[in-house]
């Protein structure tokens, strides 16, 4: 099995998708005629600009070996903060790199964080504030296995019903539980992530609660369909993404 | 298998592909037929379902109340900061923290020679109190040090003070006592107390800080340096900082010209 594999450079074929759409968003924020325009294209241009460093921060830090999630949101972070303020300071203008540019420019920042954490850890270590490399666990593959990559025909059938059920079971959820209980089954958020999710809008308080009663609804409703909640076959995430994606965003208004 | 026999090729989506439908940025054909890869994919749903959370990630901390821009203009350089300022806190900080990094940046000029005003440019910006967030098992620590920093934000500098002098965090809590230390330092400055605020700041491990504070911390220094009549340190500290592209080093350049208008002997 041939399997191709993402690459850690900017790939010259990404003329479309986010490196074009963040373009248009940056040239909307210039030109926006008013305050609520501008601060859309802003928006727009944050997420945007930090899911593209975060994702070069990852290919980057792939040789290195395991790292800590937080960390690589650090370092995204630093550099999407640190970009964002040019953009509205009018001092770094992304509409005006065509999208090859506008990767390899992004692609460059967000290896410049890694290096930069990189000497940060070396400091770190060195003061013993930090466990050194041989305290870490192993590193994971990069790269999936050629075998098993793919269900059999038995087990997409199974994938299927499972996630069909839990999709039914969490839709008589209220909506911002449903929020809630995604973030927390599918991403792993803390009930203080989750309550800081613009969709959910609750206190980590209220997030607790409603995860519980989230919980036995969708545990006693598939229990009623002779299912377990447990381990979710594959597929299971895409078909629960691809019902309830809208409903994340912020402005849709769902209570 | 023989050696004619055709391979099977299993394409599997790039980052870039799964970003672009993470964003939901995809053509509706395009989209589906990478939706169909990934239900029997079980690595590239993993992938996938880290595309998606990181877009609503970012979708929940879009930074509404960043210091302003001068006060941060690290690009391509730079330690990597904790994620901090992009942590949901209450819109009121956002005009309050503003002004506080506009205060170091653009009112430290006139505040040199102004005795009545000199404390002003002590103020550090505090925007980063939320990192205190991300250690749960520490919670009460990082409860007790937000809420000293909120009064240190408030511009209280003797309230300041004695919140953060009484506010005790466990050791294990190394980076939150790093930050309860640079704040001390800083509202010791404020308080006309260098000299406490220079003992202060030997307890405290500058170089393993991560940025801002590493930077903030030498800039603290400095003004405690230079109000103690330190003179030597503090022109040495001086010249150093202003080398920086960094809001410290625009502000330490902007102190420089003015003792230079004023003379070396104006350092104090």
């Amino acid at each position: 099995m041939v399997v191709g594999v993402a690459s850690i450079q900017p790939q010259a074929d990404v003329a479309t998708g986010w490196p074009e759409r963040l373009g248009r968003a940056a040239l909307a924020h210039s030109i926006a005629a008013d305050a609520a325009a501008r601060d859309a294209a802003l928006g727009e241009l944050w997420v945007l600009m930090g899911a593209a460093l975060l994702r070069y921060v990852r290919a980057h830090a792939r040789p290195y070996g395991r790292l800590v999630e937080d960390d690589l949101r650090d370092i995204a972070a630093d550099k999407a903060l640190a970009l964002y303020q040019q953009i509205q300071a009018g001092t770094w203008r992304p509409g005006e790199l065509p999208p090859p540019q506008l990767c390899a420019f992004l692609s460059r920042v967000a290896r410049n964080g890694l290096v930069d954490h990189f000497r940060t850890l070396d400091r770190e270590r060195r003061h013993g504030l930090r466990p050194g490399p041989a305290d870490q666990p192993p590193p994971e593959p990069a790269t999936p296995p050629a075998h098993s990559v793919t269900a059999t025909p038995d087990e997409r059938l199974q994938g299927a019903q499972f996630a069909a059920a839990l999709r039914d079971c969490a839709e008589h959820l209220p909506a911002r539980a449903r929020r809630a209980w995604f973030l927390r089954v599918f991403y792993d958020w803390s009930s203080r992530e989750i309550a800081g999710h613009p969709g959910v809008g609750m206190t980590a308080g209220a997030v607790d609660v409603a995860l519980k009663r989230a919980r036995d609804s969708v545990t006693e409703c598939m229990r009623k369909k002779g299912l377990q909640p447990s381990d979710m076959p594959t597929g299971t995430f895409v078909l629960l993404w691809e019902q309830y994606r809208s409903s994340f965003d912020p402005e849709d208004g769902t209570p | 298998m023989k050696p004619d026999t055709p391979q099977p090729v299993e394409v599997h989506p790039t980052d870039d592909d799964l970003l672009n439908l993470a964003h939901e940025l995809l053509e509706p054909g395009a989209s589906r037929g990478l939706l169909d890869h990934l239900r029997t994919c079980a690595p590239c749903e993993t992938r996938f379902r880290v595309a998606a959370q990181d877009r609503d990630f970012w979708l929940g901390r879009r930074p509404d109340a960043v210091p302003a821009p001068q006060a941060r203009p690290v690009l391509l350089g730079g330690a990597p900061r904790r994620m901090a300022t992009l942590h949901s806190f209450p819109r009121w900080a956002t005009p309050v923290a503003a002004a506080a990094a506009l205060a170091l940046v653009v009112l430290a000029p006139s505040l040199r020679h102004n005795p009545a005003r000199h404390a002003d440019a002590g103020w550090l910006p505090v925007t980063h109190e939320h990192t205190l967030l991300r250690t749960p098992a520490l919670e009460n620590a990082g409860a007790g040090l937000d809420r000293a920093l909120g009064i240190y934000r408030s511009g209280d500098a003797a309230a300041a003070l004695r919140e953060l002098t009484a506010l005790t965090i466990p050791p294990e809590a190394v980076f939150e006592s790093s930050l309860r230390q640079l704040y001390l330092a800083s509202a010791l400055v404020l308080n006309a107390r260098p000299e406490d605020a220079l003992r202060t700041l030997d307890g405290l491990d500058v170089p393993t800080l991560p940025e801002p504070w590493k930077r903030w911390a030498r800039w603290t220094r400095y003004l405690a340096a230079r109000d103690a009549h330190h003179d030597q340190e503090a022109q040495a500290l001086l010249a150093e900082l202003a080398t920086a592209s960094n809001d410290v080093g625009a502000q330490a350049r902007a102190e420089q010209a003015r003792l230079g208008a004023h003379g070396p002997a104006t350092v104090r």
